[in-house]
């Protein structure tokens, strides 16, 4: 009997994530953009990798976790760029409630779902930075402030979730099909001759 | 009769964020309100000693991308513009060795005159490790802080004139504020007309002058020149020329939209910082007759011969 292929792209983590690993992530996360995003920038547009992980911690965590992560990742991101300090903090805080009080039902079962709230939470997100700046008289002009700084930055970001959330299904897959009875395991070699092929043919059309 | 087993209380998430949003509105209104030298600004100047050689690491890593670029700007230019920018070089040339023989006449008047410059300035050199870390600041980290003597509000500037001002400063780096951003203002006056105005970044990373009134002269081209007013800068940095010149016959003012020297906005390599105090004014006293004949017997003469030419 060939083994059934989960055809369904794995979204991720539905347990929640072990805080080690967690902080491993946010480590990372900083380390990047600090070293990285400077110059991956274009123009005006610095990715804000910190947003882009605490969206995608908060999606897969359970909603206390997420909201002190987000605090915790704000803080930092507060501290080591040259904004006021507790901008960041406020709406990584506020976004993770928000974004992991709704994950249970809708975000687990597909990954096109939580690719969409990705990139519409990078976009209020990034929109709702400027507002904050503009209110607390940082920024002056709130059209321009959308215009130059948050649109621009919220499309790279975005662009950038994609590519790390594809990657991150295509490990996770990876990772499904190389445990006992997944695809790729030694028990099942015979069956991945006749199936395969057409699994992976159909997976293709499932991504893109 | 038996106890009920010990369970951890959970806290709501929803009180969780009530706090952390509270703390971060507390963070927000401290940042706001307290100076330069309050305890969260400490903590950002203290935060610098561990980013700095990330951001050291980082300026590696990034080698591959300004090579890229620059790879793809050569590529894309122009044979016409190669060949104008090749004419220009060679008129600058010539224009820099004028100016360097101008240059050492004037320091041969001073001397004559007894003007003492006002700015004891010393630069120290520095080299740009990172640019903004986000898209709200147009700023770079140097490497040098406050171990070297640099303290916040110096002016940097870089081989074609001014660049920014010194905004934080941890103990081995430090953040400079570029000219294009929009919390920059410098006094500033066009070297022909004189006229003067305030420069300031905007959003869209150009540079404008404000308050100049529509009957004030302004000329496209003309240099734009720090005047020194305010303190922060010292008088005569070349900053640009003025680009553009658009009025509307009901505004107030006129939008002067200004070319800097040097791209500003996202500059790499090496820049200086003025490390003097600008309160540093030093008078020299009036030298009397019997001084000055006693000074010029010692000296081989006024005439230019006292080593001011090496």
């Amino acid at each position: 009997m060939s083994p059934k292929r989960d055809h369904s792209f794995n979204p991720g983590t539905p347990k929640q994530t072990h805080p080690g690993i967690l902080a491993l992530i946010g480590l990372l996360a900083v380390v990047l953009q600090l070293a990285i995003a400077p110059n991956i920038a274009i123009v005006s547009a610095v990715p804000n990798i910190i947003m882009i992980v605490t969206i995608i911690v908060a999606l897969n965590n359970p909603a206390t976790r997420s909201t002190i992560y987000g605090f915790i990742l704000g803080f930092c991101y507060d501290l080591f760029s040259q904004g006021p300090i507790g901008v960041m903090a406020l709406l990584l805080t506020v976004m993770s409630f928000a974004l992991s009080a709704f994950n249970k039902d809708a975000f687990q079962s597909n990954w096109i779902i939580e690719l969409f709230a990705v990139v519409i939470a990078l976009l209020l997100g990034e929109l709702l930075h400027g507002i904050i700046l503009v209110v607390i008289g940082y920024d002056s002009n709130i059209l321009y402030s959308l215009v130059f700084r948050s649109l621009p930055s919220a499309i790279y970001e975005a662009i950038v979730a994609v590519v790390v959330l594809v990657i991150r299904n295509y490990l996770n897959n990876r990772k499904v099909n190389n445990k006992p009875g997944g695809l790729t395991s030694r028990k099942n070699k015979q069956g991945r001759k006749g199936t395969l092929v057409k699994g992976r043919s159909i997976q293709r059309k499932i991504r893109f | 009769m038996a106890l009920a087993p010990h369970r951890p209380k959970r806290v709501s998430a929803g009180i969780v964020t009530i706090v952390l949003s509270l703390l971060s509105i507390v963070l927000m209104t401290v940042w706001l309100l307290e100076g330069a030298s309050g305890p969260l600004h400490k903590l950002r100047a203290g935060s610098m000693a561990v980013t700095a050689p990330i951001q050291q690491v980082g300026r590696f890593l990034g080698l591959p991308f300004n090579a890229a670029n620059n790879a793809t700007s050569n590529m894309t230019a122009d044979p016409e513009d190669v060949a104008e920018l090749r004419r220009r070089n060679e008129e600058l040339q010539a224009l820099v060795l004028l100016l360097k023989e101008h240059r050492l006449e004037n320091e041969r008047l001073k001397d004559l005159l007894r003007i003492v410059d006002a700015y004891n300035l010393a630069p120290c050199g520095a080299r740009i490790i990172s640019r903004t870390t986000d898209s709200w600041n147009r700023t770079v980290t140097i490497d040098k802080g406050s171990l070297d003597g640099i303290t916040i509000g110096m002016p940097v500037v870089s081989a074609n004139g001014l660049m920014g001002q010194i905004e934080s400063v941890g103990p081995f780096s430090s953040t400079v504020r570029l000219l294009t951003d929009p919390r920059s203002g410098v006094a500033v006056y066009l070297q022909e007309t004189r006229t003067e105005a305030v420069m300031s970044g905007s959003q869209e990373g150009l540079l404008y002058l404000s308050y100049i009134s529509l009957d004030a002269p302004v000329n496209e081209g003309e240099a734009v020149i720090t005047s020194g007013v305010g303190g922060v800068y010292p008088k005569g940095i070349v900053i640009g020329v003025v680009f553009s010149i658009f009025y509307n016959p009901t505004d107030m003012y006129k939008t002067v939209v200004v070319a800097p020297v040097e791209w500003v906005d996202y500059p790499i390599g090496e820049v200086s910082v003025l490390t003097g105090r600008q309160s540093e004014v030093t008078y020299k006293p009036p030298v009397s007759p019997s001084q000055e004949d006693q000074s010029t017997s010692t000296t081989s003469g006024l005439t230019g011969t006292t080593g001011e030419g090496s």
